[in-house]
């Protein structure tokens, strides 16, 4: 139970500090008011408007009254089209999840099948090919393998879909380019995990009473190997959602991504605060479900 | 066997000729090294090797393709891009540019991380769980959307680009090092340096560090690998290494809006960052099964 408590106090802590970066990174170094009113403004015009903006208030206040609003998913209003943040962001929310769900699932089937596979057959030509595959996927920077797939299926060969979205033939492309720096993670991660457990007295108990061995490598090997697959898949999240932003680039994959790459270049900063915010704090979320679900699978960890 | 394993701290330090001994006995790291060493001799040297100024607009002889394709030109190895600068010359230029940046930044977070993490696992308490939990804090926030913001808010340029890298790679260093610190605290050597008064200083960098240094460097080589794609691709979305200097992202991001004729454009820095990192991840993967007993001995 002190584990749960322990666990959320820290997430709540980490929140804070996420808030406040991603307050400070925008509101402390950049001018808001002068991104508003263009390069023509008269230092007249940015006083005015600092003033509507209430920029002139003590920076404590102003993150204050940020907060309390973010807190009901107010994050204020595009600098540029005037839109309210949450209305510019949720249409965009789908895309992220579908793209990033779709790269999971296939990373996480694929990773784990190959690694258990290696696992069980080592040395084998199976375990040396997703050795090799993996090497290769953690050097391959995920957006020029992008490239490279538009270039093969969409110019060449013409199966695919260049860029954007519709069908699922759009969603193709980019999940392959997604899954591609996680699989390799997961993949070996099952692999050394497996290795780990399959040497283990237990594994050779159950071998030896006689359990077969497809229920030893499912009951007795995985369900222990699974414990740092959960973690590192926790603290994957991140880098995922990272690889998102840039994926969304490449195929114009009208996410939460692309569009923070468009706020950023435009200075549009209230955007890319509520995107910046929303993401990290989904981050936290994930990573405080994984450590619970360890905490679940594995009693070790609740008393250790 | 009868030599001495690093990965078991309290033994005496391994003899740098078993070291590299057993390397042999490591092909990936062998050839991960030879690889490395080929790619930093040729970036190093590019200006020496090849007179080519990556700079240099042609524009007679723009959009050439790799020279052994029909329409190639002899002087222009691998073709020219869309305004007729040799893509050879910008590969090597770039390269130099990518390693420098990725370089410093693993050297700098690296110091960072590893002393945040000695802290963190020496001092224990509150101390610990602060820095834990801006370790915890950093990693939840997605890394290439934090390096974005920050170079955004600094502005465009090499140092910043860096400090933006830095600031999103610290993390696993000190994870890593505030756990493994955490493991050695009680051990007898600590506690005897402690006992014989010896400044916190010294217990954390001459006696805590040197134990660690085996596993810092396993990850410090899977950290350059990351470090060079998030720069790369942080530069192919345009807001990396300013266009004006050479890299490797920075020349897929001109190469993006000609896909359709000019494949070869988007190519050949794409091998070049794959091939690097490979290398490096190579030399990784050999340490870390050179490193570690439970491999090794099987």
């Amino acid at each position: 139970m002190t584990y749960v408590v322990q666990r959320l106090i820290q997430a709540v802590l980490v929140t804070f500090i996420l808030s406040l970066t991603t307050f400070g990174l925008l509101y402390g170094v950049k001018d808001p008011a002068r991104i508003l009113a263009g390069p023509d403004a008269t230092a007249q015009d940015i006083v005015r408007l600092r003033q509507t903006l209430g920029l002139n208030e003590p920076l404590p206040v102003q993150y204050g009254k940020w907060l309390g609003r973010a807190t009901t998913g107010d994050f204020g209003r595009s600098l540029f089209t005037d839109e309210p943040v949450f209305d510019v962001i949720r249409p965009r929310i789908r895309y992220t999840l579908q793209l990033t769900f779709s790269a999971l699932v296939l990373a996480l089937t694929l990773g784990l099948f190959l690694g258990i596979q290696a696992s069980l057959r080592r040395g084998s030509w199976i375990d040396v090919v997703a050795n090799m595959l993996a090497t290769a996927g953690q050097a391959v920077p995920n957006f020029w393998l992008g490239l490279m797939l538009i270039i093969l299926f969409a110019v060449q060969l013409r199966w695919l879909p260049v860029a954007g979205s519709g069908g699922w033939k759009h969603l193709v492309l980019p999940t392959l380019t997604l899954a591609s720096g996680l699989l390799p993670v997961i993949m070996r991660l099952t692999r050394s995990s497996m290795l780990d457990v399959l040497s283990q007295d237990y594994v050779r108990t159950a071998r030896a009473k006689g359990v077969s061995e497809r229920q030893v490598t499912v009951k007795h090997a995985l369900r222990n190997a699974l414990n740092p697959i959960i973690t590192v898949v926790g603290l994957q999240v991140g880098a995922l959602l990272g690889g998102a932003v840039v994926t969304e680039s490449v195929f114009a994959w009208p996410g939460l991504g692309q569009l923070a790459v468009q706020s950023i270049t435009q200075g549009d900063v209230p955007i890319v605060q509520g995107i910046v915010l929303l993401t990290a704090l989904s981050v936290v979320i994930f990573n405080l479900m994984s450590d619970l679900l360890i905490g679940l699978v594995d009693p070790r960890v609740r008393y250790g | 066997m009868a030599d001495v394993t690093v990965s078991s701290p309290e033994t005496a330090p391994r003899k740098p000729v078993s070291f590299f001994r057993q390397l042999r006995r490591y092909p990936s790291a062998l050839v991960g090294g030879v690889m490395l060493v080929a790619i930093l001799a040729v970036t190093l040297l590019a200006p020496v090797l090849f007179g080519q100024d990556p700079m240099l607009q042609d524009i007679m002889a723009r959009m050439r393709p790799p020279s052994w394709y029909a329409g190639g030109d002899p002087n222009h190895l691998l073709g020219t891009d869309q305004v007729g600068r040799d893509t050879l010359a910008r590969v090597l230029y770039g390269g130099r540019t990518d390693l420098f940046v990725a370089g410093l930044t693993v050297l700098l977070s690296g110091s960072f991380g590893i002393t945040m993490g000695l802290i963190a696992g020496y001092v224990g308490g509150r101390v610990d769980y602060w820095i834990s939990t801006l370790i915890y804090a950093v990693w939840s926030f997605p890394t290439i959307l934090l390096a974005l913001v920050i170079v955004a808010v600094l502005g465009a340029g090499l140092p910043n680009l860096i400090l933006a890298l830095v600031i999103t790679s610290w993390a696993p260093f000190a994870r890593l090092v505030r756990s493994q610190t955490v493991a050695l605290r009680e051990r007898e050597f600590v506690e005897a340096a402690n006992a014989l008064g010896a400044p916190t200083r010294r217990i954390l960098f001459r006696h805590l560090m040197p134990n660690l240094m085996s596993s810092i460097l396993v990850i410090a080589t899977n950290e350059f690998g990351h470090v060079l794609l998030s720069a790369a691709a942080l530069s192919f979305l345009g807001l990396g290494v300013p266009p004006e200097i050479p890299s490797w992202g920075g020349m897929l991001n001109e190469a993006r809006n000609y896909l359709l004729g000019m494949a070869w454009m988007a190519v050949i820095p794409g091998v070049a960052i794959f091939v690097t990192v490979l290398s490096v991840n190579l030399i990784g993967d050999g340490l870390r099964d050179l490193l570690d007993p439970r491999i090794r001995n099987n």
